[in-house]
């Protein structure tokens, strides 16, 4: 056969691409059945295959499409062997030269012996009686073994799996709404670098050299013209460069040195003492701040540190939420004032906010953490995790981040 | 001349993996290490430590069984010569729609094998199709083998390989082999070499309460440069993991391709049951049957009838994998899906067997596979949290330490005496990260199970409830794992 031409052309088709279903094998057999006038057909077979036979009857009375019940005789080792078949009538060609008829309802046995005919003679092997009726003894046809596979669960485990699956799912809806709300504070809230509670004070500072002792307590409140401390300085210290230079003896500088000079600090204002940043009875110099005083009518604000690139988040009349250390609830305010730290350009913006509901003077310097909602509206958010205490504890540690 | 060339494709590959490395380094800023939060700089290095030190336990058990304790049993085996000797071996063959040139491949080998063990020698063909039967039957004939070996076939409908595992058991059955007889397994699309029934067999003597082997494996893929690197890569961990669970005599799988039973196993009804029908009862999912893994059936089954496995590493197979697709992420993750979906099923149960039956390492070692997932999309997701809080500089420390410690990792594979590719360290990865995705996925799908080559699924015919119930809440579930791992990672770091 010429490959070439195969290849080229199109016509050619291959014939293992269109084969019957079943190969047509010439075997001895006949076929015995009634026709459609009961007369009787017995004749020898064209061909046979698992699917049907042909058989020659010229001048046929036989009808495509009609059913008949007959039997497949074969010849083995001198014995005839019958299989019962159904068989139609499919195609009459050449007058009754082929009579094409296809098999019904095949009995497992009837399978099972032609199968043995047809593979045998195919393996080129040679039908024997023992093998046959071996063939037909045989069950060789089974049940598909019967699996379960898998069923539901009774209405106890079914209930069980239900809860646990739904209450599961919550935990993961929470979790969810955690995870975004972490990323909203990622993406949507700016933050503050630093922040404390400010408010106005006033700086004592000691008018000598000296030492002081304390006469109130950090915290306490004291009244305008009240004294805070007094203060002794060295009477040599008082008097030095104002001694006229022939004073200046070794036995003048000695009595000066031995002689203290006794005086006291007022309060400037009714104010509460914030701190005192020189202990007693340790020796400064003049100048130096002792206390630090909040007056108490004074107005609390929020000074807050943020990154010059946040600018265009930062303008006057902002809302604001942000959280005292120590305090639960996030507070709301206004920024008020943006101004650049100490006034230099390499610096942050400083930024002062007006708390909405008036703050205690006595928070002065502490940390705040402030926030600013690029969204409004997303309020709920902050009040909803609020609420929870796993969202308190990040809270605090962010407070605690900032407070560093 | 075409191996310089191979040669010098691989040492550019490398060279192009250490530059693209370098250049990472390159690209970190100087101050990267300054963390705001620590705690998950601890939570990492502990887990860190976790896997590290799991891989590296494997790994030194592993070269330990290789280079010492193995050969010092191969000695022993050689010692007792014919007295290891089986008074039967079967060999069972499974085919069901593997093309002709493959098959005929096969059982030549395995006829070729059956004859040159001189054992006495049953060839059992668990077959589906005619043609195959007279295919066999043709070969058989043009051998033509000596009297000790036989053939016998079993035909059923193809309604899977369990079932036609489960047939050809029985078909060894009836033969009523003795205690001193062995069954080899072996898949349709496993060519065997040469003398490998010889290196497996004696085994069962040196060890009587060895119930099953099983062997190493070599691959031919038809399929990409990146498919047949995969695998190969696979291959040679599974080879050092392998090795590492035969120290304890429990490895954790009978190969489906190639493992050799004692017939006393084979021919246990409750092994048998095991294999054909094996099932699992979930609290969530019903109870559901197994419709793939029968290598993993059929270890848990010797596990629980109180036998050992073992492992034999100088005896390997060649098989011919056929990747399920053309495009190597969808084939992997099919494959994945496949394998990852058989290892839980069996996880949970094998648990229950006990950590005396199992012994401390093999519990531990089932216990990590559960929960390995979640560690190994650890690093990746805090790296990603931690770029988006603080500073795009933690993403690129994290692809730095990944790039380095997979190239590591890929090197220390040579011990096992597989190639080992430039490829490697990025299969690696894509392994680590796309399999424990796959893993978390299949966790709370176990009822979802589906062959890559027979495209069989299980209708298991439920009420409409149960069936929107296992579907709805099995997202919920994988829902509400990710969203936990999520917001539990976001609060730490």
């Amino acid at each position: 056969m010429n490959t070439a031409f195969v290849a080229v052309d199109d016509n050619v088709v291959h014939e293992s691409e269109v084969q019957r279903q079943h190969a047509r094998l010439t075997l001895p057999a006949r076929i015995k059945f009634h026709g459609p006038d009961r007369e009787p057909f017995d004749c020898e077979l064209i061909d046979l295959s698992a699917g049907g036979f042909s058989l020659s009857q010229p001048g046929t009375t036989l009808i495509v499409g009609r059913q008949h019940k007959g039997k497949l005789v074969f010849q083995v080792d001198a014995l005839g062997f019958a299989i019962d078949v159904e068989f139609v009538v499919r195609s009459i060609n050449d007058e009754g030269q082929r009579i094409g008829c296809e098999f019904q309802n095949l009995r497992p046995r009837a399978i099972s012996a032609l199968r043995y005919v047809i593979t045998s003679y195919l393996s080129g092997g040679v039908i024997s009686l023992g093998d046959m009726l071996s063939t037909q003894q045989r069950d060789n046809f089974t049940k598909p073994r019967k699996h379960e596979s898998g069923h539901g669960m009774g209405i106890l485990a079914r209930v069980r799996a239900t809860a646990v699956s739904l209450l599961m799912f919550l935990v993961g809806l929470f979790a969810f709404g955690y995870v975004v709300h972490q990323l909203y504070g990622i993406y949507f809230v700016t933050h503050a670098e630093s922040a404390r509670v400010n408010v106005p004070g006033q700086l004592i500072g000691l008018p000598r050299d000296g030492s002081v002792n304390s006469l109130v307590k950090v915290g306490s409140v004291v009244a305008k013209g009240a004294p805070l401390a007094t203060f002794s300085a060295s009477l040599l210290d008082v008097m030095k460069g104002n001694l006229p230079p022939g004073q200046a003896t070794p036995e003048n500088l000695e009595r000066l040195f031995s002689r203290t000079l006794q005086g006291s600090l007022t309060s400037p204002c009714d104010c509460r003492v914030v701190s005192q940043l020189v202990p007693d009875g340790q020796v400064v110099g003049k100048g130096t701040t002792v206390y630090e005083l909040m007056p108490i009518d004074g107005v609390a604000t929020i000074e807050a540190r943020f990154p010059y690139k946040n600018f265009a988040k930062i303008q006057p009349g902002k809302a604001v939420s942000f959280q005292l250390i120590g305090e639960e609830q996030p507070r709301a305010g206004k920024i008020t004032a943006v101004a650049l730290d100490n006034g230099g350009l390499a610096s942050d913006l400083r930024v002062t906010i007006e708390p909405d509901s008036p703050l205690q003077t006595d928070q002065a310097g502490r940390p705040v953490e402030v926030s600013i909602e690029d969204l409004q509206g997303n309020v709920w958010v902050q009040s909803a995790s609020a609420a929870n205490a796993w969202v308190k504890n990040t809270w605090a540690n962010k407070v605690m981040a900032a407070g560093k | 001349m075409a191996g310089a060339r191979d040669y010098l494709r691989e040492a550019a590959g490398w060279l192009f993996y250490v530059t693209a490395l370098l250049g990472l380094a390159l690209l970190l800023p100087r101050s990267v290490f300054d963390p705001q939060s620590r705690d998950f700089l601890l939570l990492l290095g502990a887990v860190g430590i976790w896997r590290y030190s799991m891989g590296a336990v494997h790994y030194i058990r592993g070269l330990l069984f290789l280079y010492l304790v193995f050969p010092y049993y191969r000695r022993k085996v050689t010692r007792l010569g014919s007295i290891a000797d089986p008074s039967h071996v079967f060999l069972l063959v499974t085919s069901f729609r593997i093309e002709a040139l493959t098959t005929a491949q096969v059982y030549r080998s395995v006829i070729e094998e059956a004859i040159g063990c001189g054992y006495p020698t049953t060839v059992v063909c668990s077959i589906v199709e005619l043609a195959d039967e007279l295919l066999i039957k043709a070969l058989w004939d043009s051998y033509t083998p000596p009297e000790q070996v036989k053939l016998s076939f079993v035909r059923i409908p193809g309604t899977g390989k369990r079932d036609g595992l489960a047939h050809g058991f029985r078909a060894i059955s009836r033969h009523v082999p003795d205690a001193d007889a062995v069954v080899a397994v072996v898949d349709g699309d496993t060519v065997l070499s040469a003398g490998l029934v010889r290196q497996t067999v004696p085994w069962f003597k040196l060890f009587p309460n060895v119930g099953g082997l099983t062997t190493n494996e070599f691959c031919e893929v038809r399929g990409s440069y990146l498919m047949s690197e995969w695998h190969k890569l696979r291959f040679a961990q599974r080879h050092i993991n392998m090795c590492s669970m035969a120290l304890g005599k429990r490895v954790l799988t009978m190969t489906g391709r190639m493992s050799v039973f004692r017939a006393q196993v084979v021919t246990d009804p409750g092994f048998i049951q095991d294999v054909e029908r094996d099932y699992l009862q979930h609290w969530r999912l019903g109870r559901f049957r197994f419709l793939t893994g029968d290598d993993k059936s059929s270890w848990y089954s010797l596990m629980r009838l109180g036998y050992d496995t073992f492992y034999v590493p100088d005896a390997a197979i060649n098989t011919v994998e056929h990747p399920p697709e053309k495009n190597f992420i969808k084939a992997s993750r099919k494959l994945m899906f496949r394998w990852y979906g058989n290892n839980l099923r069996q996880n949970s149960r094998a648990l229950h067997l006990g950590v005396r039956r199992l012994g401390w390492f093999t519990s531990l070692v089932l216990l990590d596979q559960r929960v390995s997932m979640w560690a190994s999309l650890l690093g990746p997701s805090v790296a990603i949290i931690a770029s988006l809080k603080y500073s795009i500089a933690y993403l690129l420390i994290y692809v730095l330490w990944i790039g380095v410690t997979r190239l590591i990792l890929s090197l220390l594979l040579l011990a096992s005496g597989h190639p080992v590719g430039p490829a490697y360290p990025l299969i690696l990865y894509y392994n680590q990260l796309v399999g424990a995705m796959v893993k978390i996925y299949v966790f709370f799908r176990l009822d979802q199970q589906s062959w890559t080559r027979q495209k069989t699924k299980l209708d298991r015919g439920l009420a409409s409830y149960q069936r929107w119930f296992n579907t709805w809440s099995s997202r919920a579930m994988t829902f509400s794992a990710g969203s936990v791992f999520c917001a539990l990672l976001m609060w730490i770091v």
